[in-house]
């Protein structure tokens, strides 16, 4: 087999969520986002090169801004920069190809799981999953910090009046922390249909 | 619900929803809103627990949970306090710590013999005959204790979660309704902690019978709920504080951790009991228990009351008897002078008898001890004591004490703020407060009811000044006026030996004289003598007077006998809170799916889930294995490991930051080799060990550990900024999936699927090149961890499914098959390649198990470097060896190597069954027992001695011809 005949194998670590996400929405959305195509670029050079094919790159660590054809760019780091598609059909392969061997940075392979958290019962997700403040937290700067256990980065963003969260980490824990959200999403949805006193 | 006086404004109770609830199996009803206490009172029932030690009756005390007279269980949970369990429909409890029941308590007789169990008796009766000691120990196992745990009750999971704020009040009355409504109109965010369901606090009981009180309280409450940023929790205790202004909050369900920028101490105080003869029957009570029965729940506390003071709280609290139609027998005033503000002339004016300068000798037990008949009353000398004539005797069925307060300061405590006595008070005052943390109302020794207030507001805006939400004015900190609200004293000896100073542990007066006799006369040495406040209040109710009987003992005055130290909980925290939710991340492999349809057994290896081996059948799960690892030596087989480390590290001071972390040199590695990487701490001692791969000039490919590789990225990352190397890290685990392809038809099988040349010429073995297999970009990597030819394939997680599968397929006519990690264990076992973890303990170095060839000293710096120039010249204690078996079975890893009773060493790996068909194992054994030939004695798993032979390593391939296998 030669390189023309490379194949496309995307599958979402976090499948198994899509019927909870339905279950849960009236407290609590999940919804998958793990196959919109990832990419990262981490070193001295990223910054001017990404700018250079038309990303407007965030000046400060942890700001995010919007790609010219949709999705983000994340600044994770003083020289690192995280890249997410904003549609499924929007490829971010073109990145990885363009980079030449001399660049000043390593582009990076990015698998992240993904997952956009919305709903009234968000915060109160967070608040039994995750030791930061969220509700503190600026719109659109992404946060590192932990839920469930397990490292994450958290953007808060506001979508018209509603906040959501997306929420990117190791996919190899896609299942565990998709099952923990989704049970805790469950139990509040289960509080919030009892009837009050 | 005899006992329930008429509707009045304000009462807690909802009258319109009955409720029926079981205790101690018989029927009760109550209402809605009815704390398990109020509703039993309010049934008629006076006899609601029994005491912890001798077992006697008790009733209702406290109702604030301050007492753990009715503590209850309901067959899942247990020591549920009565006080704050509201009652529901369906609900049904039972007292514990009871044998046979409340009413005929088995263990009743106990008190009995109780002048035969003096405190510290256990200490000095039962050690000796030592053989009796577990008698003893099983017995009072037994009897002592209170509830018992069901351990298959279902567990119920408890939210734990986390909040913030800018300010945490603790007590919503008056004062930190008053402090948090201050705050919040300043701009904090601030949540107000009540462990009531209401809040108001004394504005609800104390001060509940004026109607300004009522006024102020719902003029505080509008205000308040008008506030978005003020967050009122009810039935939330502050159970604890902690470095950082982090605090624990406890409700119904939930531990919350709070992490806060300031806190207020609005948490009032506790009242206290007077210690006389009986003061622990059902029907003594604390007036403040009195007036919540009366106004939160219209439960009368008795039908004649007597009351005990020594404050004009008590006969403020004689007023509240009056209005709510019971008869005051007396009011019996410990001072001479009586009480000469306006509630003492009501008071007087109502024609309640008072007796000054009296008190209560003994409280005259009814039936069984269940109830109260009566009091004996007895003049007071000059200085306090009880005379010996003019007793009295006064027929009643409820003792009322108000003889005053202490601060209920155990959270601000551990806050950091420190005490003093103050004479004028009456009790400990704040002397030293942290910064961020306030104190306000009677906590802070503020009594009167505007004053509370004030002091709140002040509190609120001090916070918000620090805070920088406030420049305004902030009154100065209003101060007592008055004579204290509590009496310095009010204990009294009594020959029965019944006057019991706390009531948790069931000790009177005479234990602390006694335990003083001892030497017991330091304040922490008496506590643990007597263990006075160790019981499940903490000593809300004995504390005080435990330090008050020290002190007078001592000849010393309050601050030099000083207190003992609060540590958290406040209230008991149940178990199921504590641990809330339990967080297990737990890790797959992007082919966990395929491995579970290929019916693999799943271990957990750190926090990955791997494929141990396959099932086939009906073969064993020794079968399996050794069949896996048959396939790997005769044909070819596939295994996932995917949850090896895999770090890029890349930059212009990539080799030279590798030689640093490694043992090895990279500098010189040429691109397209891979290279053995042995990491080392500042010890010398092995920590890590994988490949390195260059990949560029400036780009290498690293893999680590499965289970090490998390904590190895951060050694690197800090290591990173340490050295200030041109250097990036790039922790890929997750992100990437590889597989093993080993075996003799390796190379058959990977051709079919890939452009790169695989020719031994054109990929040797320990080369890496870049190229496409089965479609996908890969990172292919020629390596023999188990001692075959191996291909060990990179691709992207998304990939890992379809190159598995193709992978499968195409290997199809070679008989492929996956192996797992126990077939791979026994297989890189037979190379004699070690496990970093499991041949290697917290101690190894590089020298002691054969790789002072990776150590390459010829180099500036690495880390280690120093110890293993230390290591080196310093005889070996220890070395790995490899061991044939005279058995196949009794010896499993750590087992030890011994002659007669010394110990030579142990076992590090093992292997019974093996494709050598030999078992052979891996050990540490004295270097003077490694010689080749050795025989050793294994203390095998049933004790027996198994013996070994030491034999070279490695037990399979000794020249590596496999591995490098070129047809």
């Amino acid at each position: 087999m030669n390189r023309s005949e490379r194949v496309s194998t995307r599958q979402s670590p976090l499948q198994f969520l899509a019927a909870g996400a339905v279950a849960t929405n009236r407290v609590v959305g999940l919804a998958d986002l793990s196959l919109l195509e990832k990419w990262g670029a981490k070193g001295p050079g990223a910054a001017s090169w990404l700018a250079e094919r038309g990303v407007e790159v965030p000046q400060s660590i942890y700001a995010s801004r919007p790609l010219p054809e949709g999705g983000l760019v994340v600044r994770v780091g003083s020289d690192e920069f995280f890249l997410e598609a904003g549609q499924l059909d929007q490829s971010l392969a073109s990145f990885g190809e363009l980079v030449p061997a001399s660049a000043d940075f390593t582009p990076v392979i990015r698998e992240d799981a993904a997952l956009r958290i919305t709903g009234r019962g968000s915060l109160d997700l967070f608040a039994q999953t995750c030791g930061h403040p969220l509700q503190q937290s600026p719109m659109d700067q992404i946060i590192f910090t932990r839920v469930a256990g397990v490292s994450c980065g958290i953007l808060p963003q506001s979508s018209g009046d509603e906040l959501q969260y997306r929420v990117w980490f190791d996919p190899s824990y896609a299942v565990y922390l998709g099952e923990a959200l989704l049970q805790i999403a469950s139990e509040l949805d289960n509080a919030a249909s009892e009837p009050s006193v | 619900m005899a006992e329930r006086l008429p509707y009045r404004e304000g009462e807690w109770i909802d009258r319109t929803q009955p409720v029926t609830f079981h205790f101690e199996g018989v029927a009760y009803e109550g209402f809605h809103g009815d704390s398990l206490s109020s509703a039993l009172w309010g049934a008629g029932l006076r006899v609601l627990g029994r005491s912890f030690k001798y077992h006697r009756p008790r009733g209702l005390y406290s109702l604030a949970g301050h007492d753990v007279n009715l503590l209850v269980e309901d067959g899942e949970r247990t020591n549920l306090r009565g006080d704050f369990l509201p009652i529901a429909d369906g609900l049904d409890v039972r007292a514990v710590n009871t044998a046979g029941g409340l009413k005929r308590d088995r263990l009743q007789m106990i008190d009995r013999f109780g002048s035969l169990m003096p405190v510290g008796f256990y200490y000095k009766a039962f050690h000796t005959p030592r053989s009796l000691f577990p008698f003893y120990e099983n017995q009072m196992r037994k009897i002592a204790g209170l509830g018992k745990i069901n351990p298959h009750a279902l567990r119920r999971p408890s939210p734990k979660d986390y909040a913030f704020c800018d300010l945490l009040v603790t007590g919503a009355g008056p004062s930190g309704l008053a402090a948090a409504i201050a705050a919040a109109e300043a701009g904090l965010r601030v949540v107000l902690a009540e462990e009531q369901p209401q809040p108001g606090g004394s504005l609800r009981t104390q001060h509940a019978r004026t109607p300004q009180a009522a006024e102020q309280l719902q003029e505080l409450i509008r205000r308040a709920s008008e506030l978005e940023n003020l967050e009122l929790r009810c039935c939330t205790q502050v159970a604890g504080y902690y470095s950082d202004h982090w605090a624990a909050l406890v409700d119904e369900r939930r531990l919350t951790k709070l992490r806060t920028r300031a806190a207020v101490f609005a948490s009032g105080c506790i009242e206290q009991p007077a210690v006389f003869q009986n003061n622990d029957l059902p029907g003594v009570m604390l007036g403040s228990a009195a007036q919540r029965l009366i106004y939160l729940y219209r439960v009368a506390p008795c039908q004649r009351a007597v009351i005990l003071t020594a404050t004009a709280e008590g006969y403020r609290l004689a007023l509240d008897f009056a209005e709510a139609g019971i008869p005051v027998v007396a009011l019996v005033d410990l001072r001479h002078d009586g009480e000469s503000s306006e509630c003492g002339r009501l008071v007087e004016a109502a024609d309640i008898e008072i007796f000054r300068g009296h008190t209560v000798l003994e409280a005259q037990p009814g039936p069984s001890g269940h109830s109260v008949r009566g009091v004996i009353l007895c003049p007071l000398d000059e200085d306090g004591h009880p005379d010996a004539i003019g007793h009295l005797k006064l027929d009643c069925d409820g003792v009322i004490m108000s003889v005053g307060w202490a601060p209920n300061v155990d959270v601000a405590y551990q806050a950091g703020v420190r005490f003093t006595y103050s004479d004028q008070v009456g009790q400990l005052v704040p002397k030293e407060c942290p910064p961020g943390v306030f104190l306000a109302g009677r906590a802070a020794g503020v009594f009167d009811l505007e004053d509370q207030i004030a002091s709140g507001r002040r509190a609120g805006l001090q916070a918000a000044a620090l805070l920088d939400s406030y420049d305004g004015a902030i009154a100065p900190a209003p101060i007592h006026r008055g004579p204290p609200p509590s009496h310095a004293f009010p204990i009294f000896p009594h020959k029965g030996k019944k006057n019991f100073v706390d009531l948790d542990e069931d000790l009177h007066l005479v234990d602390f004289k006694n335990a003083h006799h001892e030497g017991f006369d330091n304040i922490e040495l008496i506590k643990r003598y007597t263990t006075v406040g160790m019981g499940p209040t903490q000593g809300k109710l004995a504390n005080t007077n435990a330090i008050r009987i020290l002190a007078r003992l001592n000849g010393k005055t309050i601050d030099e006998t000083g207190t003992t130290v609060s540590r958290p909980f406040h209230h008991p925290v149940s178990l199921e809170k504590l641990a809330g939710r339990r967080f297990h991340p737990q890790r797959r492999t992007p082919l966990h799916a395929l491995h579970q349809s290929l019916d693999a057994e799943m271990i957990h290896a750190g926090a990955w889930l791997r494929a141990e081996y396959y099932r086939d059948g009906s073969s064993s799960r020794a079968d399996c294995i050794l069949h896996e690892a048959r396939q790997v030596r005769h044909s070819v087989g596939l295994i996932d490991v995917s949850t090896l480390g895999k770090l890029q590290i890349s930059g212009p001071d990539a080799a030279r930051f590798l030689e640093t972390i490694y043992t090895g040199n990279f500098s010189n590695q040429p691109i397209g080799r891979l290279q053995y990487a042995l990491g080392c701490d500042e010890l010398g001692v092995i920590i890590e060990d994988g490949v390195v791969a260059r990949v560029g000039e400036e780009n290498f490919y690293v893999t680590a550990t499965s289970s090490g590789v998390t904590a190895f990225y951060r050694d690197l990352q800090r290591w990173a900024l340490l050295l200030r190397m041109r250097v990036e890290l790039i922790n890929a685990t997750g992100h990437l999936a590889a597989v093993n392809l080993a075996g003799p038809q390796a190379r058959k099988v990977l051709t079919k699927l890939t452009d790169l040349s695989l020719a031994p010429e054109d990929f040797r073995y320990l080369d890496v090149h870049r190229g496409c297999v089965a479609g996908l970009d890969a990172l292919v990597m020629r390596i023999g961890f188990v001692g075959e030819l191996g291909f060990e394939i990179h691709v992207p997680t998304s990939g890992a499914q379809h190159l598995w599968r193709t992978l499968m397929e195409a290997g199809a006519a070679q008989g492929i098959r996956p192996f797992g990690v126990e077939a791979q264990r026994l297989l890189r076992l037979e190379k004699g390649h070690l496990i970093v973890g499991q041949d290697t303990d917290a101690l190894t170095h590089p020298y002691e198990v054969g790789l002072d060839w990776a150590v390459k000293e010829d180099k500036p710096y690495f880390v280690g470097a120093r110890s293993l120039q230390i290591l080196r010249k310093q005889p070996q204690e220890r070395t790995l060896v490899g061991l044939v078996l005279s058995q196949d079975h009794g010896v499993e890893e750590c087992h030890l190597i011994v002659e007669g009773e010394r110990m030579l060493g142990r076992i590090t790996s093992v292997a019974h069954r093996t494709t050598l068909g030999m078992p052979i194992a891996l050990a540490f054994v004295h270097p003077d027992r490694a010689r080749e030939g050795t025989e050793l004695q294994i203390c095998g798993t049933g004790g027996e001695l198994i013996s070994a032979r030491v034999v070279p390593l490695p037990f399979y391939d000794p020249d590596g011809l496999r591995q490098k296998l070129k047809d």
